[in-house]
C-alpha cells in the first residue's frame, strides 16, 4: 500500500530540529515536509523557511485594484456625471486624493485577506493529516513522501531521531 | 504601609527573583503552578514540560470560562438586553413618528446622534493603539491585550457607524449615498466629507474586522479540538482548516504584519476624516485646522481609556488575573498618563489660538464654554481628561489598583463625551448671524439610544466571551517561549537553505541563536 | 405669508416654534439700534437665501441634493435629499430651514395648495428659491413668444406682495435693468462679506445723499 504521508510525533523544538536534520540527510526536499505546532516555532529550528508564500502578490493586487477604483469613482465619475458646487471647479484634488487613499486602502486589505483564505484552504488532492493533539501542545512531523524515497525509509530516519510515528487522526480541511 | 513607589512585596519587576526550585519528586505541574503562583509575567520555566503544562492551564482557564455560563453572565445578558430593546423601540418610534421627536432645531441640526457618532469611532481606536502600533513596535507586553483591544474595535465601530443612518431625515434612503450604478444615472458627491466619512468606515471596519479575524484563527483551530456538536462544526468552519503547519504560521505572520502596517494609518485617516466634518465648515469653533491631530489623540485617548475599563472588567469577571496582571495595567496606566497630556496640548493649541486672535463669534462660544451655560460641562470635561489623570496616574499605586483604573477610566471617557458634545453642539449654538442662535436641549429618544448604544455594546462583548477566547492564546504562549529563547538560545540546526526573506518576521527577530 | 402660500410651506404649531423649528423661507431679522424706552428704534433685515455664487451648502451634501443651477440659482433638489443637515450647518445665514415633521396644511389651507410647487415630505432640507416656479415659467412664455425677458416681469411672491416696493428682483446681468441700478448704489452691502459666499442679494443702506 503506498502511503501518501509520514507522520510522526515529536517533543519539543529540539525533536523538531532532530527530525529535521534527519529527513534533510535522506535527501526529503523541505517543500515535502510540514511541522504542525500549537506555537509558531522560530526560524532557527527550522533552518530556515519552509515555503514560499504567495501573499504578497495579492496584497499588491489590490493596492492596484483599489487604486483603480478610488480614481474612477473620485474622478471618473465626475466626468461621466458633472455637476456645479459651491463654486468649487468640477475636478478638485484634496477631496479627489482622500477617496483614493481610502480605496486604496480597502482594496489592500480585502485582497490581503482573500489571499490569506485562499492560501490557507489551498490543498492539492484531498485532505491532509491533523491530530487534536496539535491544540494540546503535542509537535508533529508530516512529510508527503517524494516519488523517489520509501515510506519505511523515511520512518527509520525518523525513529532514528527519536520520533514516534503515528497515524492521521483526521484529515482537515 | 507600604511605599507606593516600590513594588508590592507579592510580584517582581526586573530582575525576576530565582525561580523556587522544585524538588526532585515535584511533577512540573506542581513546578508550574508554584511558578505561576508567583504571579510573574515572564516565566522561567526552565523545562518544556513547565512550559507545556502553563499553557495547559492557560488554556484550560480560557476555554472553561468559555463553556460555562454563571447567573451573574445571564443577568448582565438580560439586563443589557432589555436596554437595548428599549433603544430599539425609541429608534423605530423615531423613524415612525419623524426625526423631529429628537432635539434638534435649527440653527443646532446635529446633536447627541453625532457626538456619540464621533465618541464611538473614538473608542475605536483602541484596538489600533494597543493590537498595531504595539505590535509593530515589537512590545511584548501587549500580548494578552490583543484580542480584547480589536474585539473593542470591531463593535465600537458597528455601533458608531449605525449612527450616521439614525441621526438621517430620511434613514431609509441612506443606501444613496452608497456609490452603486443605478437607473438614475447619479453619483453620490464625492466632494463631501459624509462621503469620506462612509468610505473610511468602510475601510476601517472591513480591516479591523479582519485584523481581529485573522490571529483568531488558530485560537478558533484550538477550540474546534475541543468543541462538539454545532460549536464544532461553526469552528470547523471559521478556522478555515487551520492545522499548525509552519506553512500556514509564516502567512500568518506576514499577513498580520501588512494588516499591522496597514491598519494604522487607516485609523489615523478616519478619525482625521471625521474631524474634517467640522473642520471644513464655515461654523466658527469647527472651522479648525487643529481637529484633525487633535480628535485623532482624542479618539486613542479614549479609546485606551475605554480599553482599561474592558481589561479590568474582563480579568475580573473571566478570573484571567494571571494573565491580564497589574504589570499590564501599570504599563496602560502610563500609556494614559502620556496621551493625556498630548491631548492638553493639542486642546491647549486650539484654545489659546481662539482665546487670542478669534473673532467675536469665537470669543462668545469660549465665553460660553468657560462662564456661560456651558460651564459646568466644560470644566467637568477639563478637570476629568486633564487634573485627573494628572494626580492619580503618576503613581504606581493607582495604575496597579484595578478600582482605581476603573473609575479613572469612566471618568475619563464621560469626560471624551462631553467634550465630543461640547464641539459638536455648542459651535452651532452660537453662529455668525447673532439672530439664529438657539439652545439644544436633548429629548428621550436621543437619551434612551444613548443609553442603549452602550448596553449593546456590552451585549457584543459577552456574546464574544463565550463564543471566542479573550486572550490571544497562542500570542501569549509564543511570548512565553521568546521570553525563554531569549535566555536560553535555541538549538541551531545545520541548514543550506537560506533563510527566505518571505517568511515571518516577527518571531524570530526577538530570538538568539546559538548552536 | 405670501412666500408660506407660493411655496406651499407648511404651518409649524407654537411648541415648534418655541423649540426654533419654523419653516419660513424668508424672515425678518429685528436689530434693536436704540432701546431706552421712549427712544426705541428698531431695524428690520428680510432675510432669504443668498442664492450664493459660492454656496458653502453645496459641496457638502453628500448627494447632490444641493447643487448650482445654469443661472445662477442654488438650488434644492427634494426628492434627493436624505436629511443629513449637513448644508443647514454651513450656510452662514442660517436660511436652511428642515422639516423635522411633515409639513401639515390645517383646512382650509390644503385646498389653496399651488400645484406649481412640491409639496415637501418629512425630512427633507428646504429653502427659498426665488420663486424658481415662476422665474421658469416667465422664461417659457418668454421663449414661446419669441421675446426677451422684460425687466420686472418676474416676481417672486415676496416682490409681489410687498406694499413699500422694498424688495427689487431682476436680471442683474443686464445694466439697465432696475436692480443692476440699484445694485451698483453707494448705498449698497452684502451680509457676511467677510464669508466671501458671492450673494445675490444686496441691502441698500438708509440715509445718505445718493439718489439710487
Amino acid at each position: 500500500m503506498s502511503e501518501r504521508f509520514v507522520s510522526a510525533r515529536v517533543e519539543g523544538e529540539q525533536g523538531v530540529a532532530r527530525a529535521l536534520q534527519a529527513l534533510r540527510e535522506i535527501g526529503v526536499p523541505r517543500g515535502a515536509i510540514e511541522v504542525l505546532s500549537d506555537v509558531p516555532l522560530p526560524e532557527a529550528v527550522l533552518g530556515g523557511a519552509m515555503k514560499a508564500t504567495k501573499l504578497r502578490r495579492f496584497t499588491f493586487t489590490g493596492l492596484v485594484l483599489g487604486l483603480v477604483t478610488g480614481v474612477f469613482f473620485s474622478i471618473g465619475t465626475l466626468f461621466l456625471y458633472p455637476v456645479l458646487v459651491g463654486g468649487q471647479p468640477v475636478y478638485f484634488a484634496p477631496p479627489n486624493l482622500i477617496i483614493i487613499y481610502e480605496l486604496t486602502m480597502f482594496g489592500l486589505v480585502v485582497a490581503t485577506a482573500l489571499g490569506f483564505v485562499f492560501e490557507t484552504r489551498r490543498v492539492k488532492g484531498g485532505g491532509r493529516p491533523y491530530w487534536a493533539n496539535v491544540s494540546h501542545g503535542g509537535i508533529y512531523v508530516v512529510v508527503e513522501v517524494p516519488p523517489d524515497l520509501v515510506a519505511t525509509r523515511i520512518r527509520e530516519a525518523l525513529i532514528a531521531r527519536g520520533a514516534e510515528p503515528v497515524d492521521p487522526e483526521e484529515t482537515l480541511p | 504601609m507600604s511605599d507606593p513607589l516600590q513594588p508590592p512585596a507579592n510580584w517582581a519587576i526586573e530582575p525576576p527573583p530565582p525561580p523556587p526550585v522544585p524538588a526532585e519528586e515535584a511533577t512540573p505541574e506542581e513546578a508550574a503552578e508554584a511558578l505561576a503562583a508567583t504571579g510573574v509575567v515572564t516565566l522561567q520555566a526552565a523545562t518544556e514540560a513547565e512550559l507545556d503544562s502553563l499553557d495547559r492551564r492557560l488554556d484550560e482557564r480560557v476555554f472553561r470560562s468559555m463553556g460555562s455560563i454563571s447567573i451573574r453572565y445571564v443577568a448582565l445578558f438580560m439586563l443589557a438586553g432589555l436596554v437595548v430593546t428599549v433603544g430599539l423601540f425609541a429608534w423605530g418610534y423615531q423613524v415612525y413618528n419623524g426625526i423631529g421627536v429628537a432635539g434638534i432645531r435649527r440653527p443646532v441640526f446635529w446633536g447627541f446622534y453625532i457626538t456619540n457618532f464621533v465618541f464611538w469611532i473614538g473608542i475605536s481606536h483602541s484596538g489600533t493603539l494597543v493590537s498595531a502600533i504595539l505590535r509593530v513596535l515589537n512590545v511584548e507586553w501587549r500580548r494578552p491585550l490583543t484580542r480584547a483591544a480589536e474585539a473593542m474595535t470591531v463593535f465600537a465601530l458597528m455601533i458608531g457607524g449605525l449612527f450616521p443612518i439614525v441621526h438621517l431625515g430620511r434613514p431609509w434612503r441612506f443606501y444613496w449615498m452608497i456609490p452603486f450604478p443605478n437607473e438614475r444615472g447619479l453619483w453620490p458627491n464625492f466632494r463631501s466629507p459624509l462621503m469620506w466619512d462612509l468610505l473610511a468606515i468602510l475601510t476601517y471596519i472591513t480591516a479591523s474586522s479582519l485584523f481581529l479575524f485573522f490571529p483568531l484563527v488558530p485560537d478558533l483551530a484550538s477550540a474546534r479540538d475541543r468543541a462538539t456538536g454545532v460549536r464544532r462544526f461553526v469552528y470547523r468552519l471559521l478556522s478555515l482548516g487551520w492545522r499548525g503547519s509552519q506553512q500556514q504560521w509564516n502567512r500568518l505572520h506576514l499577513g498580520m504584519r501588512i494588516f499591522t502596517i496597514v491598519v494604522i494609518p487607516i485609523a489615523v485617516s478616519v478619525h482625521s476624516i471625521v474631524s474634517w466634518d467640522f473642520g471644513v465648515t464655515q461654523v466658527e469653533g469647527w472651522h479648525s485646522s487643529v481637529f484633525a491631530p487633535y480628535f485623532v489623540i482624542g479618539a486613542i485617548y479614549s479609546g485606551i481609556a475605554a480599553l482599561m475599563t474592558v481589561l479590568v472588567l474582563v480579568r475580573r469577571g473571566l478570573h484571567l488575573e494571571d494573565y491580564i496582571t497589574l504589570r499590564h495595567l501599570d504599563r496602560m496606566g502610563k500609556v494614559l498618563l502620556a496621551v493625556s497630556v498630548i491631548w492638553f496640548f493639542f486642546f491647549w493649541a486650539g484654545f489659546l489660538t481662539d482665546w487670542y486672535g478669534g473673532n467675536a463669534i469665537s470669543r462668545e462660544i469660549q465665553r460660553m464654554h468657560m462662564f456661560g451655560n456651558m460651564a459646568p460641562l466644560f470644566w467637568t470635561m477639563l478637570g476629568v481628561c486633564m487634573v485627573l489623570p494628572f494626580l492619580t496616574l503618576w503613581f504606581r499605586r493607582v495604575r496597579t489598583s484595578p478600582g482605581a483604573i476603573l473609575v479613572i477610566s469612566l471618568l475619563i471617557n464621560l469626560g471624551m463625551w462631553i467634550e465630543r458634545f461640547l464641539i459638536v453642539v455648542t459651535s452651532p449654538m452660537r453662529n455668525a448671524v447673532s439672530f439664529n442662535w438657539g439652545t439644544y436641549r436633548p429629548q428621550w429618544p436621543e437619551i434612551t439610544i444613548t443609553v442603549a448604544t452602550f448596553a449593546a455594546f456590552t451585549l457584543l462583548y459577552l456574546l464574544f466571551s463565550k463564543a471566542f477566547p479573550l486572550i490571544s492564546l497562542w500570542e501569549v504562549k509564543e511570548g512565553w517561549r521568546i521570553d525563554r529563547w531569549r535566555r536560553e538560545g535555541v538549538m541551531e540546526v545545520e541548514s543550506d537553505v537560506p533563510s527566505i526573506e518571505g517568511a515571518a518576521a516577527g518571531v524570530t527577530a526577538a530570538v538568539e541563536a546559538r548552536s | 405669508m405670501a412666500c408660506y402660500a407660493e411655496n406651499n410651506i407648511g404651518v409649524s404649531d407654537a411648541g415648534q416654534v418655541a423649540m426654533g423649528r419654523n419653516r419660513q423661507w424668508i424672515r425678518i431679522e429685528r436689530y434693536w439700534e436704540r432701546t431706552q424706552f421712549p427712544d426705541v428704534e428698531a431695524r428690520f433685515l428680510p432675510i432669504m437665501c443668498q442664492q450664493c455664487a459660492q454656496a458653502p451648502c453645496e459641496p457638502v451634501c453628500p448627494v447632490f441634493a444641493s447643487v448650482h443651477s445654469y443661472d445662477g440659482l442654488n438650488t434644492q433638489v427634494y426628492n434627493r435629499c436624505i436629511g443629513t443637515r449637513y448644508c443647514g450647518h454651513n450656510c452662514p445665514y442660517k436660511v436652511r430651514v428642515f422639516n423635522f415633521f411633515a409639513p401639515e396644511f390645517p383646512a382650509p389651507l390644503n385646498e389653496q395648495l399651488n400645484p406649481d410647487v412640491t409639496v415637501r415630505s418629512i425630512g427633507i432640507m428646504e429653502k427659498c428659491t426665488f420663486c424658481v416656479q415662476r422665474i421658469r415659467r416667465a422664461r417659457q412664455e418668454a421663449e414661446v413668444q419669441g421675446r426677451p425677458i422684460y425687466d420686472g416681469e418676474i416676481q417672486p411672491a415676496c416682490v409681489q406682495t410687498c406694499p413699500s416696493g422694498a424688495l427689487v428682483f431682476g436680471n442683474g446681468v443686464d445694466p439697465d435693468s432696475q436692480v443692476s441700478r440699484l445694485m451698483r448704489s453707494q448705498r449698497g452691502f452684502r451680509l457676511l462679506e467677510s464669508f466671501d459666499t458671492g450673494p445675490s442679494v444686496v441691502y441698500l443702506k438708509k440715509g445718505g445723499t445718493a439718489r439710487v
